[in-house]
């Protein structure tokens, strides 16, 4: 079973910038990855992203490819795909969801955020399960339980906040 | 020589010519008194020259070419140096400057004034240094940037620097001062860096922050399903 929710404070909008912080960030050119570690923190607009650890997997040309494509700082390369790793915050206004390890897609929009106990809690009301999916362009969000009982704890006077 | 001297000897039977001839042995033995000293005096500043020569031609590394040259206070001045040469990989490096002060008593560092560099670094990206001073390592073709600079990296990146130590012909470069790199539409902003194995390794530590403006995912947009 799952239950689906409406996270819009989730939608990531392409055209706001972002900013990502961290104590060290390792850029790999020959494996197109950038690897954020400690305290990574990623803002945008109201969206704020926290974890351990961040790998962003980019495309772009093959290593040693044509002249444009070194380095993801030179920001031609594409955002493949994100996968976040330790206690895992994500917040934006009236909703949090944290979890263990989160993956990124950029294709599909898809932001998966798994963990022994996943749980999202909007305004007053928590939910917990093992797996949260939230499609960022349309912040629609579905909690997974994996075959458990799904624990949702509902504030009575919560109303539903359309 | 010494037919004069033979002819000479002959000459003290009649008195008037004994005198001359006794000039003329004064004038001579003046002369070889004159020549023992100078003869072994330009011998010594010939060799000294030579020796010079080839003192400062080992100064000098091979690859590099100076306008001008010059001895001050210990120091030799080079106008307008430049090195240049090959790395492993066969793309050539280049270093110039307007002055370079090398200082007799340790050859192999060479103080440099306004610098210009170009620095091989992966794929056939080519690294642009500007700075207004540095200290070159002859021994290992290594740079130490004393004094803020400027990177261009011909793939758009550009990078400021406090300062940083070059490993020229490696492609290596390390700076334990705040950096700032920006591309078009992205910024890198860190305490410290470091680039290794020929730019294909960037290592940004302390205080990491990176700006992504919105169009550089923009070119996800089209790509991504349509809702």
């Amino acid at each position: 079973q799952s239950t689906s929710k409406q996270m819009d404070g989730m939608k990531l909008s392409n055209d706001k910038p972002i900013q990502i912080q961290s104590d060290q960030l390792e850029i790999k050119d020959n494996e197109k990855k950038a690897y954020f570690t400690g305290n990574v923190e990623v803002v945008q607009g109201t969206t704020t992203m926290k974890a351990m650890k961040m790998v962003v997997l980019y495309k772009g040309d093959p290593a040693g490819g044509s002249s444009g494509g070194s380095g993801a700082a030179s920001g031609k390369q594409d955002i493949d795909k994100i996968f976040i790793d330790g206690k895992v915050v994500l917040n934006s206004g009236q909703q949090t969801a944290t979890g263990d390890q989160g993956e990124y897609d950029m294709a599909s929009q898809m932001l998966t955020l798994t963990g022994k106990q996943v749980v999202l809690t909007d305004g007053p009301n928590v939910l917990t399960g093992c797996k949260l999916v939230v499609r960022v362009d349309s912040g629609e969000a579905k909690l997974d339980n994996c075959g458990k009982r799904i624990q949702i704890l509902l504030d009575p006077k919560s109303k539903p906040q359309q | 020589m010494l037919q004069k001297l033979a002819s000479n000897h002959e000459a003290p039977r009649n008195n008037g010519a004994a005198t001359g001839t006794y000039q003329a042995a004064l004038v001579h033995s003046r002369r070889v008194k004159r020549l023992r000293i100078l003869l072994p005096v330009a011998a010594l500043a010939i060799s000294a020259l030579f020796i010079g020569i080839t003192f400062i031609r080992s100064y000098l590394p091979e690859n590099l070419t100076v306008q001008s040259a010059r001895i001050e206070n210990g120091k030799i001045v080079m106008e307008s140096p430049a090195i240049a040469g090959r790395n492993e990989r066969g793309i050539s490096y280049s270093l110039t400057a307007t002055r370079a002060l090398q200082d007799v008593t340790d050859p192999n560092m060479l103080s440099l004034e306004n610098v210009k560099a170009a620095m091989p670094m992966s794929g056939d990206v080519i690294a642009r240094v500007v700075a207004t001073a540095g200290v070159f390592d002859r021994s290992a073709d290594r740079m130490n940037m004393t004094a803020p600079f400027e990177v261009n990296l011909s793939n758009g990146i550009t990078a400021n620097f406090q300062s940083a130590r070059l490993d020229i012909p490696g492609g290596f470069m390390e700076s334990t001062d705040p950096v700032n790199i920006k591309t078009n539409d992205a910024a890198i902003v860190a305490k410290s860096m470091k680039i290794s194995d020929n730019g294909k390794t960037i290592t940004f530590t302390g205080q990491v922050q990176v700006n992504l403006t919105g169009s550089a995912l923009k070119q996800q947009d089209n790509q991504s399903p349509a809702q």
